[in-house]
């Protein structure tokens, strides 16, 4: 990856498995991004005011930064993409209304533009310049108000970011509802599997058998799978990936996710220091993960169906070693194993099970045809 | 009595769950939130062990509603959060003061709004505490300064909680949260302990909101045959909605008076050097320890100075503070926040002694010197 990260520099815990995918979408869209952020983790070490680890471009463009509450991240994010629609749809009527002062042609490649690339958002941005020249030569109430909004001609890149608390939990009505809009949002849920930031107590997403703060005796059911709950929309991207397993497809989701006109999903693996393992070993725990089958890796595009193809592309192979040699690796589990061996083992054994049978769920659900006969 | 000693090092958080738990809760619903989160863990590890039940729930609304559903069912019920997570509580705590149904909630006070200053402490959430939910209703908040009064504030809240069935705030900040203090738990070996007050007599005709007197109706134990209607809608004795205007003037009437009836148990006030006193400072919480001190030291340099202490904080005990603000000539209000409690001081003096206040708010507790500094050059005025 050559992109510059416009993310650098954070407070957060030497080896965070979170950070690594804030900074992937930083070198990707950075320069467009408007970020929603959780309160959580990424809220603290994302804007440790007066120090930000989000910066700047050669052009001094970079990712604009905003915090909500804990509960209403995604409803935040929903209505910055909001205004942001409508301040484009104003900006595309004062257009059409001053097409005669301003330059038919210019006007009509501004409006027809295709911005679904970086060339094509480079090109737009050209053109603005360009518009923002005629506009301060014209003297007109229209022409003034035209100016103040020109730059959200170039297409932005919403982001919703928050953790695995905000997003299976507290958050959750709020991040279902913004899913059933056709709005254009990406959502990022830096999955710890645990409330890392007010320290380490379970969450909806917490895997069965691991011990948590109010699961001391391993958590007893299994963890929510947020994906499928997303997919059922129907309308919404949804991704399931963890780039230490295997980031070509983490870099593919996130491209697919950001390029999908409606709302967009990536649920991160993001390995934390409440898992009790050395994070030098972050990328090695992932790839356990994955292997384990903890973790699938999959994308689900609702474009596809229309096209008759399956939507969903499981990109993570069969578990290919038992779950309790991923398990075993970190504490979160291994400390039940030292505590009550009956439990953890009769806990993993389920754990075992239920792994299996997802990744079982997903093969049979990416093999359905979906072409028409 | 005993000369036995239990002592226990003990943190706030930690005692307030303890105590809780002693006082015969055996049920908690929360989600965490710092500085609170202490009292969950604790909940969630001892509770099991007497046969209670923790629940982590999705969020401080939720908490809030599963308390009020298990104490409906019977079970003297907890949550504890924070600043925050107390606003996102206030529609359910205006419902279990309309349902009458006894509650406890417990806000460990923060830097605020918002999420503000997470591990500092505050006194944010006094007009909260009185005000936070909707409409008329009654309210019980105690402040307590220390860990052993938190123990016993808990037990305490518990008790009026099932003695007037309403819901019972127990307030206190990020400094008494994390406090670590010696606690001789063999004082609270037999606590009183107030029990529900359970109907009985004939089922036939039972008026689950009549009067009975003190305006606490007893409450049917579930499912022993009474029949029960509960709703957050005004509703009159029998239970069922009304909009007449006699009923809904009746049923306030009681909803508000018990509180008033009450106000001898219900009030606890810790009064310190007040008899001469010319400057009477009023505070709660760590605040008062502070402020404590600095009677101590003007007193020393020859200020007839007092401590009053509302360890009751909602109904604020106004006779006696009356009582001592009469012959003062300065009335002082520190606290951690840009002046909530001093309203009610105002109120009260009525412009008939002069009242100012000491407020920071900005993370750090205040401490002795700045109350000194303040009494001495407002004595000047």
């Amino acid at each position: 990856m050559l992109g510059k990260p416009l993310f650098e520099f954070s407070g957060a815990c030497v080896g965070c498995g979170e950070t690594p995918y804030i900074r992937l979408a930083t070198q990707l869209f950075g320069d467009r991004m408007i970020i929603a952020n959780a309160t959580g983790c990424s809220s603290i070490y994302g804007g440790n005011l007066p120090t930000t680890p989000y910066t700047l471009d050669a052009n001094r463009r970079g990712p604009a930064w905003s915090n909500s509450l804990f509960e209403d991240n995604a409803e935040f994010g929903l209505g910055i993409r909001l205004a942001l629609d409508e301040q484009y749809s104003h900006a595309c009527d004062l257009l059409v209304k001053l097409r005669r002062s301003i330059g038919a042609e210019l006007v009509d490649e501004i409006l027809a533009a295709d911005q679904s690339d970086e060339t094509g958002i480079h090109e737009q941005r050209l053109r603005i310049e360009k518009l923002k020249i005629i506009l301060e030569k014209l003297d007109s109430e229209q022409a003034g108000n035209l100016l103040s909004l020109t730059d959200t001609l170039t297409r932005k890149s919403v982001w919703l970011i928050g953790g695995d608390g905000w997003a299976y939990d507290i958050g959750f009505g709020g991040l279902d509802h913004v899913m059933s809009t056709d709005k254009d949002v990406n959502i990022l849920v830096l999955d710890t599997e645990v409330y890392s930031n007010t320290g380490g107590q379970m969450s909806k997403a917490t895997p069965r058998a691991a011990v948590a703060k109010f699961a001391a005796a391993g958590k007893s059911v299994p963890k929510k799978d947020l994906a499928m709950i997303a997919m059922a929309h129907e309308n919404v991207y949804v991704a399931h990936v963890a780039f230490g397993a295997k980031d070509i497809q983490t870099l593919k989701a996130f491209r697919e996710a950001e390029a999908y006109p409606g709302p967009s999903l990536i649920i991160a693996y993001s390995p934390c220091i409440a898992h009790g393992i050395d994070l030098s070993n972050n990328l090695t725990q992932q790839d356990l993960a994955v292997k384990s089958g903890h973790w699938s890796l999959f994308r689900y595009d609702p474009r596809l169906a229309t096209q008759g193809k399956n939507p969903l592309r499981l990109d993570s192979k069969k578990p290919g070693i038992p779950y309790h040699e991923f398990a075993e690796t970190e504490m979160r589990f291994g400390i039940l194993s030292r505590s009550d061996p009956q439990a953890a083992k009769a806990l993993l054994d389920q754990a075992q099970v239920e792994v299996n049978e997802r990744y079982r769920h997903y093969e049979q659900l990416a093999a359905m045809d979906y072409s028409e006969e | 009595m005993s000369t036995r000693q239990n002592l226990q090092n003990l943190q706030g958080n930690h005692a307030c769950a303890l105590a809780a738990i002693h006082a015969g809760c055996r049920f908690y619903a929360g989600y965490p939130i710092t500085p609170s989160s202490e009292i969950a863990e604790t909940m969630s590890a001892e509770l099991p062990k007497v046969d209670g039940l923790f629940i982590q729930m999705e969020d401080e609304i939720a908490s809030m509603g599963a308390i009020i559903g298990a104490s409906a069912g019977g079970a003297k019920v907890m949550t504890a959060t924070s600043g925050p997570g107390f606003s996102l509580k206030q529609e359910n705590l205006g419902y279990a003061a309309l349902t009458e149904i006894p509650s406890v909630i417990v806000n460990v006070m923060r830097g605020g709004p918002s999420t503000g200053m997470p591990t500092r402490p505050a006194q944010g959430d006094i007009m909260q505490a009185r005000w936070g939910t909707h409409g008329d209703h009654p309210t019980i908040a105690l402040t307590p300064w220390s860990v052993e009064e938190v123990y016993a504030e808990t037990i305490r809240a518990f008790n009026l909680a099932e003695l007037l069935r309403t819901p019972v705030i127990i307030l206190f900040d990020e400094v008494i949260g994390h406090l670590v203090e010696t606690v001789d738990l063999a004082r609270f070996e037999n606590p009183d302990i107030t029990d529900r007050k359970w109907a009985d007599g004939k089922i036939e005709g039972f008026r689950p909101y009549a009067d009975p007197g003190d305006g606490v109706p007893a409450m049917a134990r579930p499912g022993d045959g009474r029949r029960v209607h509960t709703t957050g809608l005004s509703h009159g004795e029998d239970g069922f909605p009304t909009q007449d205007a006699e009923l809904v003037a009746q049923f306030m009437a009681r909803l508000l008076g018990k509180i008033e009836t009450h106000r001898k148990e219900i009030e606890r006030v810790d009064i310190r050097s007040c008899d001469d006193a010319d400057v009477v400072i009023v505070a709660y919480g760590i605040t008062a320890r502070a402020a404590y001190r600095a009677v101590e030291t003007l007193r020393q340099r020859g200020v007839k100075a007092g401590l009053f202490r509302p360890v009751t904080l909602w109904p604020f005990p106004e006779d006696a503070f009356k009582k001592v603000a009469e012959r003062a000539r300065l009335v002082l209000v520190p606290e951690m926040n840009a002046g909530q409690l001093i309203l009610e001081i105002e109120r009260l003096v009525s412009g008939k002694t002069r009242v100012a206040g000491v407020n920071l708010y900005f993370g750090d507790p205040i401490t002795p010197q700045q109350i000194v500094e303040t009494a001495e050059a407002e004595l000047k005025q």
